[in-house]
């Protein structure tokens, strides 16, 4: 009855995953190059982008109901072949592999600036994904049940800042409502849908889950939790800076730290919000190393992936090192080339598989 | 009457591997070992002549003189005796002793000599009678020093099994708590005692255990304490997986909810495994005080570990790293004391933690009449001369006394010492990376203690594996709402008792 090999993921813990993983996008620069797309609207485009990858994630779902204990990629193998299975797998894995590396440079880079200016950033780099590798190296089950440990807290933060922060805003900061236009809020939702095309890559480890009705459950919970988080802080960050004032702001999300106050004498408890954020972030990039080196194996067919985190993760390092400066980094890697690029492959791959799928019937 | 001579039975020893009086003194070198005792004695209702053997100190001499010399001198017998069963008889009809029984081979004898047993020879008779007599010396049942409560029973293990064994008897008085002996060691004499509730303890879970104190390959465990780090799991790591306590209402509760107990002789305490992070958390008290004052208690003392594992660490990490969250003055106020001093921060941290350890460990060493000094000395020296000469800066006692103050609060000891010893980790990452370097260490450690199991049973569980329990963790809902018995030990039997109305948990 008691075995180790029983240990899988719950519900519980796996919408824990995704609210640390995807819901902290509002804290990287995810705002900023929203804000700077579609101006006053910004806080629209979530909901929009959410909805567009709600459609491939019902037809994942679908076929992992199909293929049961199966994880994404051997589906890719099993519907497309041996080469065009590898092909796409590869692809898979460079799309989310080069979004570990381009959000953990993000990250390290908002570290730096914000809190420790003198520090080189390879110094900052090896603790986050250090950390990061310990925790991946250790299973999927320990990310998912530190996860689940942090989250109230980290939740319970995040709200207590809002609420201090509550006495600073300015409802009327968010008219124009329509900021742009509809035209530029749909296009941007568009092509900034990857936002949310994290939920798939955790199909690539559905075999660890307890079963398809708790991953499907745990996926739609966390989803909707994760797209009201993020209408919620962006909102918040219009209110509280105001369009264009918000353009220039490169860390929303840390400078509003900077305004939280408890009282006259408590003024500067940004560093806090930092250790809170820190342990957000590493359980993200620790899932996202996890997963990124599972596709990769995977896709080459071997037979454990867990040797190869540590190669995997110091390779973020190199590849994170290599941008000059974040602007480099946010502005021309990740914003166009990363974000855009991901966006029409990971919302076509489903639908494509289903139809390969429905096309050669349901054997 | 065809009577064996006695060269014929000795021959019929020797071949059949049967033992003598003469074996058992040639073992213990009676003619330079004066701790075994052989007596001759007449057996007036055989009309033969006997020996008795036992090892001084293991045995109440009073019961071997009144329940077996005496009985051999005096009974008379009414009726003529078998050859063969003359043991039968001496031990149906004379000896009035509970346990005795008859037995042939030298191994099992001298086994039984050094466990309290008196050994009874009649001549020309193959066999020998055993008779338990333990009369080992044993403190009697005192007041529980290391785990105190103010409510609740006092009671605690003794160095003996036997009364370790009654005391959980006392508090359980059910026929489905099993108490099954096991050797343990090479050269074993001693024994473990594995107690478990038959109808709640998980069979895989029993299996496990018996297979590790079967699998202990040494000559000796001579207590707890030391069995304890045969059957743990990790033995490098910081955390125990197996509690060591000494109060017998701890022991009952844990067997209720499925736990199994290992006792021991010369061991005042017992082992519970398996154990999660709550049961090295939890004291007794809190379940004895009320609701509120229960979990107040609760509160205060994880309040006590993060300021034992954090306060170091948040200190430096503060003055080094995010000088703006504290207040301008308070910041001034450092600064001003810490001007004289010529050493960085962490140095002066590592240096008074360091001197509060020492503190505490002589505190435990001295003998009691010095004892007053250690304190004269360490609040003295420490206190207000270190500061005076510019050695350490005085916020910098009132953070290190506070960590240690804390400390105390912290119930088990292998807990304690797990928080303790974590105070320096965290220090390190602190002082490279500040708060950074504290969330990154929180992270690990949880990673890292979510991921220890302690007999299979993962050390965060209930929480983290979610598992459905009556919620006692960080705080306990009231005592008739914990219906449910923790499922990460998986009982066989789930309930205490129905569930009851108004109550939502699962």
């Amino acid at each position: 009855m008691i075995k180790p090999t029983d240990r899988k993921v719950g519900t519980r813990e796996f919408v824990a995953i995704i609210l640390l993983s995807m819901g902290i996008k509002f804290t990287d620069m995810t705002p900023t190059l929203l804000y700077k797309e579609t101006a006053n609207a910004a806080w629209m485009v979530p909901i929009l982008s959410g909805l567009i990858m709600f459609v491939p994630l019902l037809f994942l779902l679908k076929l992992l109901k199909f293929y049961k204990d199966k994880n994404l990629i051997e589906i890719i193998f099993s519907l497309t072949g041996k080469y065009v299975g590898f092909l796409l797998g590869m692809c898979l894995f460079l799309s989310s592999y080069s979004s570990t590396v381009t959000n953990s440079r993000s990250y390290v880079d908002i570290i730096s600036t914000m809190f420790f200016p003198n520090t080189n950033i390879i110094v900052l780099f090896l603790l986050l994904i250090g950390s990061s590798y310990y925790l991946a190296n250790r299973g999927l089950n320990t990310i998912a049940n530190t996860a689940w440990i942090s989250l109230p807290y980290i939740k319970a933060f995040m709200v207590i800042g809002i609420l201090m922060v509550t006495n600073q805003v300015n409802f009327n900061y968010i008219f124009p409502i329509g900021g742009y236009g509809a035209l530029t809020i749909i296009k941007n939702s568009i092509s900034y849908s990857s936002i949310f095309a994290d939920i798939m890559f955790f199909s690539v480890v559905f075999p660890f889950f307890k079963n398809y009705e708790s991953f499907r459950k745990a996926s739609l919970i966390g989803y909707a939790l994760v797209i009201f988080e993020l209408v919620m802080f962006l909102t918040i960050y219009i209110m509280y800076f105001d369009f264009p004032g918000i353009e220039n702001i490169t860390y929303p999300f840390q400078e509003i730290t900077r305004a939280v106050r408890l009282g006259r004498f408590i003024t500067n408890i940004e560093a806090v919000f930092l250790g809170f954020w820190s342990v957000a972030s590493i359980i993200r990039f620790s899932i996202y190393l996890y997963i990124s080196t599972a596709i990769f194996a995977y896709s080459l067919k071997l037979k454990e992936f867990e040797p190869l985190l540590l190669p995997f993760g110091l390779l973020v390092i190199l590849l994170g090192y290599l941008p000059e400066n974040f602007i480099i980094n946010s502005f021309q890697i990740r914003g166009p080339f990363v974000l855009n690029m991901t966006s029409g492959f990971i919302f076509s791959l489903p639908i494509l598989l289903w139809s390969i799928h429905k096309i050669r019937g349901e054997r | 009457m065809n009577k064996i001579n006695s060269e014929e039975t000795n021959q019929y020893r020797t071949t059949n591997n049967w033992v003598s009086i003469q074996d058992i003194q040639e073992h213990f070198q009676s003619h330079n070992n004066y701790d075994l005792l052989v007596r001759k004695v007449y057996i007036k209702s055989l009309k033969a002549d006997g020996y008795i053997a036992y090892l001084n100190g293991t045995v109440d001499v009073k019961v071997v003189d009144e329940s077996i010399v005496r009985p051999l001198q005096q009974e008379n017998s009414l009726e003529n005796v078998d050859d063969s069963d003359q043991l039968d008889f001496l031990a149906k009809r004379i000896i009035p002793v509970s346990n005795v029984g008859i037995n042939s081979r030298l191994e099992n004898a001298l086994e039984k000599i050094v466990s309290g047993y008196t050994l009874l020879f009649v001549e020309d008779t193959p066999f020998y009678l055993e008779i338990s007599t333990p009369g080992f010396e044993s403190r009697g049942v005192e007041k529980s020093e290391d785990e105190a409560v103010l409510k609740g029973p006092k009671e605690a293990f003794s160095e003996s099994m036997d009364i370790n064994l009654s005391l959980v008897r006392k508090l359980i008085k059910s026929s489905e708590l099993i108490a099954e002996y096991s050797k343990v060691g090479e050269m074993a004499v001693n024994e473990v005692g594995i107690l478990y509730m038959t109808n709640i303890v998980n069979p895989d879970l029993l299996d496990k255990v018996r297979n590790r104190i079967n699998e202990i390959d040494t000559d000796e465990v001579l207590n707890l304490a030391l069995l304890e780090q045969h059957i743990e799991e990790r033995p490098y790591s910081l955390i125990p997986t197996v509690l060591y306590t000494e109060r017998p209402d701890r022991a009952a509760a844990f067997l209720k909810e499925g736990h199994v107990i290992l006792i021991m002789n010369n061991s005042p305490s017992c082992l519970i495994v398996p154990v999660t992070f709550w049961g090295l958390f939890h004291t007794p008290e809190d379940a004895y005080s009320r609701w509120f004052y229960g979990n107040f208690i609760r509160i205060i003392r994880l309040i006590a570990i993060f300021v034992t594992i954090l306060t170091p660490s948040l200190y430096i990490a503060t003055t080094n790293y995010h000088i703006e969250m504290l207040p301008t003055d308070l910041v001034l106020a450092i600064s001003a004391t810490r001007e004289r001093v010529p050493f960085p921060a962490i140095f002066e941290v590592v240096m008074l933690l360091g001197a509060f350890e020492l503190i505490r460990e002589s505190g435990v060493r001295v003998p009691s009449p010095i004892g007053p000094t250690i304190g004269i000395v360490g609040a003295l020296i420490l206190g207000q001369a270190a500061v005076e000469a510019n050695l350490i800066s005085p916020i910098l006692v009132i953070v290190v006394a506070v960590t240690g103050l804390a400390s105390f609060a912290i119930p088990n000891l292998s807990f304690s010492y797990m928080i303790r010893l974590s105070t320096y980790l965290f220090l390190i990452f602190a002082s490279f990376w500040g708060f950074y370097g504290i969330a990154a260490c929180i992270v690990m450690s949880i990673g890292y203690l979510t991921s220890v199991t302690s007999y299979d049973v993962p050390f965060l569980s209930p929480l983290a594996p979610f598992y459905p329990s009556s919620k006692d963790l960080i705080v306990r809902p009231p005592i008739w709402k914990q219906w449910l018995r923790p499922f990460n030990v998986h009982p066989q039997n789930k309930q205490r008792k129905k569930k009851p109305e108004g109550v939502q948990n699962q």
